[in-house]
């Protein structure tokens, strides 16, 4: 249901012409993919740099506080680009990303970063006042801050593997690969092929 | 000079018959490769932005300084052995790519430029520096970072 | 690595400022030549 929802907007997406003329222009595609690289460095470089510090393994002998206030700003600066970016590298091939089980597993994680980031916002808030000045927070903080950096690296490691076709839904693997993709095509016809053997 | 021979020697080392048969494997230290890179960038912004007076302005210069380069060291060693990894899968084709000989130079020229200008210059902090000397240092630090991540992106495109 | 330990200050300081000059001009050229590279492609293609 959702997939085939989801597989419409796709396909809507697709047979627009600026979709087609991103998708086949060989500079305009490689511009956009280096700034989301790029812009990736940025932001996640400096999400590093707040979260090592956090972990008391970076700018140790600076406020927590004051490392995490400073740093922000530019690294929301690197999260919009790289987001826009990705949004329009999405743009450029929605039909295969949609049922790009990569994709997918990339999207829920970057939503548990997002919740992580809020929860983490929120504890650092209520405590930073008794802790700013440690080298080495509170082991709260310390968990909220390798579980983001864990999150990320996954962010990341899923978003590089979109570009390798192995589990695409044209291939042949096990149904659940297709479950998890989404396959919309290849979940139909599983399920004709069921019924006909009852 | 000529260098070919390297890379025939690293495309028939056993280091390629294993990156070249794992593509699973392969994709994982790409994303070390990515990681690392991401923290290096993010440690010469926090370092170069410091020297202009744009970031962490109330933090001592040498106290961003050690920091910093302590993470960036760490970060190039992950990102060169990823780097050879990677090379070492597809050698051949590397060596007649353009973009991989610009970004190995702007590498090599950010080695040097850290580890035999950058940090001996400010060793004692930038008071007694000229302040544009300090200004021209980390904007050229930054050039060169950036264009060795651009070129390297490119490797793959070219 | 001793770097540029051995010089005096006022010779780290020249030093380092031309080879930032060199380095900041060496890379402007490299990209502005990919730059137009690439507006020239785009002006064969449609122009």
């Amino acid at each position: 249901m959702v997939n085939e929802w989801l597989l419409r907007l796709a396909t809507w997406l697709d047979g627009q012409q600026w979709s087609t003329d991103l998708h086949e222009s060989y500079y305009m595609y490689n511009w956009v993919e280096s700034t989301h690289v790029l812009t990736l460095m940025v932001f996640l470089g400096l999400l590093l740099a707040i979260d090592l510090r956090m972990l008391g393994l970076a700018f140790t002998g600076t406020p927590a506080s004051q490392i995490a206030d400073r740093l922000t700003p530019p690294m929301l600066a690197g999260f919009v680009v790289m987001v826009i970016s990705g949004l329009v590298l999405f743009y450029s091939i929605p039909v295969r990303t949609t049922q790009s089980v990569w994709f997918r597993i990339k999207v829920v994680l970057l939503v548990a970063a997002g919740i992580n980031a809020l929860l983490f916002r929120n504890a650092m808030k209520r405590s930073v006042d008794s802790w700013d000045t440690d080298s080495l927070p509170p082991a709260r903080i310390r968990w909220g801050a390798g579980i983001s950096i864990g999150l990320w690296v996954g962010v990341v490691s899923t978003g590089r593997m979109i570009a390798y076709d192995w589990f695409d839904c044209h291939k042949e693997m096990p149904d659940f690969m297709y479950w998890a993709a989404g396959c919309v095509v290849e979940l139909a016809s599983i399920e004709t092929a069921g019924a006909m053997e009852e | 000079m000529e260098l070919l021979f390297i890379f025939e020697w690293l495309d028939t080392s056993t280091l390629a018959g294993i990156s070249k048969a794992y593509g699973g494997v392969f994709a994982m230290v790409q994303t070390v490769h990515l990681v690392s890179i991401a923290l290096l960038g993010g440690m010469v912004l926090v370092s170069d932005l410091r020297l202009l007076n744009l970031l962490l302005t109330s933090v001592p210069v040498p106290q961003v300084m050690d920091t910093t380069r302590k993470w960036i060291t760490i970060a190039l060693i992950t990102v060169t052995l990823s780097g050879v990894y990677q090379a070492s899968a597809v050698a051949i084709k590397l060596y007649h790519n353009s973009s991989f000989w610009a970004k190995m130079a702007g590498f090599a020229m950010g080695l040097l430029f850290l580890y035999v200008v950058k940090w001996p210059l400010l060793r004692h902090g930038v008071d007694s520096l000229n302040p544009w000397t300090v200004r021209l240092v980390a904007v050229a630090s930054l050039t060169i970072w950036f264009s060795v991540a651009a070129t390297g992106r490119w490797i793959g495109f070219s | 690595m001793n770097g540029m330990n051995g010089m005096s200050r006022k010779g780290q300081q020249i030093l380092a400022a031309g080879l930032s000059v060199v380095i900041i001009a060496g890379w402007g050229t490299y990209w502005a030549q990919q730059v137009q590279s690439v507006v020239e492609l785009l002006r064969m293609a449609y122009g």
